[in-house]
């Protein structure tokens, strides 16, 4: 395996994204509703505090990093299905695949590419909100916690993109957006249901529902885990659990879809 | 379904060696036992009528589609090794690439696939962009070319690397008579002052017969002929050629 090559294709993946205009319009976008999260959080904050109600100054970060996790997840599944995709419909798919590489450097480099895109526009989106933060009200309202929640935030964006590309291999970009929000959110549940019990108590009173969860709890990667993980971090806790075995059940189940996704591709005809 | 046969030595004088090749699109044949040979060094063109396998068979040589059975070799190298692939440089009927990439950027990236030292790149995309003609247009995205200038681009595109076989898939499709001129002349320079063997598939028989040196006519993924173009018969054209060879197939 050359490393050169490798690094072309991941470059490439990056520029093709920065040139084309999705790119600019996500970003703009991402940038109006940081402005429009802020505005929203402070009149929410003005009206409860108004009412006595809670004390809600002091979540400002938390609120924004929950909104821009969702909305970072939406981009992950856009730049999922369209990594490959893209490709696929305008040929340039066959062009690239006639060179000298293997299928699945290609699907790595495009996946990891994606990664950075959208893991580019969390940072961006940090970056900017703490800017905005301390210019309207003189605080410093992101801390080092929510640096500490960018792995786990970096493992989720990984996973959606990988599950997101490989829906989008057989269906076209509608369906394929519709049915990784609806698997992701599936997920989410199932991992939010499940994550604390134990194996022999999540298989008991099986039926559809249970089964359907089962299969996105323990075979696909936990992003509503990881997810969580993320937003304890940020609330200055530390959540319990099995940190290596997470850890470990995310790698295997990230390379199997991986593995299922090079397969696809390698046996597409272009 | 899969029965390719592995391990039979091809002679590595042939550019291009196919025995057997067979390959369904469900229960459509698109190849049904194709035997070719194309020698190194020459102008060969592939001629059929629509449907007749034509690019089919260039995308197996690729790997970009499977074959089901049979053997494929480039320069006595099996196509299943990924390694053939780096000899052979493939432009399709529309070649596309990202629009916003300029000319320059473009086949810098090429080069990279390739496994071109990054240190090498600028010299050598000015040395093939002369090759084809584009040096002036460098800077230019490809957004802003012809269909001409794109192909150039694609050419380009092909003569990164150390790739000794060019496949052409309808390389004249949607060019004007001036731009037809310029890339067949661009061909021939290929051939005689780069060494490549170019492998055309083609409808325009005129044009074909002008440039090239041997020839192979397929229809229903079988090849009903092959020969070279200086066999043709005194005042016979590829055209008659083809139409009694075509006809006599019905």
């Amino acid at each position: 395996m050359q490393t050169s090559v490798l690094f072309a294709l991941y470059i490439n993946t990056i520029q093709k994204e920065i040139r084309s205009k999705t790119l600019i319009f996500v970003l703009m976008i991402n940038l109006g509703l940081i402005f429009v999260v802020n505005s929203g959080i402070d009149l929410i904050i003005k009206s409860v505090e108004s009412q006595n109600m809670i004390n809600l100054h002091g979540q400002k970060a938390s609120i924004f990093y929950f909104l821009i996790s969702i909305w970072c997840t939406f981009l992950s599944i856009i730049f999922g299905i369209d990594c490959i995709k893209s490709d696929l419909e305008s040929g340039v798919a066959s062009v690239i695949m006639a060179q000298p590489l293997r299928r699945w450097w290609y699907v790595l480099m495009r996946i990891l590419g994606a990664t950075t895109i959208v893991f580019g526009h969390y940072l961006l989106s940090l970056f900017v909100a703490w800017i905005i933060f301390y210019i309207s009200d003189g605080t410093n309202q992101l801390n080092m916690q929510i640096f500490g929640a960018l792995f786990a935030t970096l493992l989720v964006n990984l996973a959606v993109i990988t599950l997101s590309a490989l829906i989008a291999m057989s269906l076209n970009k509608m369906v394929a957006f519709i049915l990784s929000l609806i698997v992701c959110s599936i997920v989410g549940i199932a991992n939010q249901a499940m994550g604390t019990e134990d194996f022999l108590y999540n298989i008991q009173h099986i039926g559809l529902a249970k089964i359907l969860g089962l299969v996105a709890h323990y075979l696909l990667p936990r992003i509503g885990i990881w997810s969580s993980f993320a937003g304890s971090l940020i609330n200055g806790k530390m959540p319990a659990m099995n940190y290596g075995l997470e850890l470990l059940h995310y790698g295997l189940t990230l390379a199997a879809l991986f593995w299922l996704l090079s397969f696809i591709f390698s046996r597409r005809e272009l | 379904m899969n029965e390719v046969a592995q391990g039979v030595a091809m002679d590595p004088e042939y550019a291009i060696e196919a025995r057997g090749v067979n390959k369904f699109y469900g229960v459509t044949q698109a190849l049904a036992g194709l035997d070719l040979r194309v020698k190194g060094n020459t102008i060969f063109t592939l001629l059929g009528p629509n449907g007749a396998g034509k690019t089919t068979f260039l995308k197996t040589i690729l790997g970009l589609v499977k074959l089901q059975k049979g053997e494929i070799s480039i320069f006595g190298k099996s196509t299943h090794e990924i390694e053939s692939r780096g000899q052979v440089g493939y432009l399709p009927e529309r070649f596309y690439f990202y629009p916003y990439y300029t000319v320059r950027d473009s086949v810098a990236f090429f080069m990279a696939l390739n496994g071109v030292s990054k240190k090498d790149h600028a010299e050598r995309v000015d040395q093939t962009l002369q090759i084809v003609g584009m040096q002036e247009l460098a800077k230019r995205r490809l957004s802003t070319l012809s269909k001409g200038q794109l192909q150039r681009v694609g050419v380009a595109s092909l003569l990164v690397g150390e790739k000794k076989l060019l496949l052409l898939d309808e390389p004249f499709s949607g060019l004007d008579p001036l731009g037809i001129k310029d890339f067949k002349d661009l061909i021939i320079k290929l051939k005689t002052t780069e060494g490549k063997t170019i492998f055309i598939n083609s409808h325009i028989l005129s044009e074909m017969e002008r440039i090239a040196d041997d020839f192979a006519i397929i229809d229903k993924g079988r090849c009903l002929a092959q020969n070279s173009i200086k066999s043709l018969l005194p005042g016979e054209t590829l055209e008659d050629f083809f139409t009694s060879i075509i006809r006599g197939n019905k």
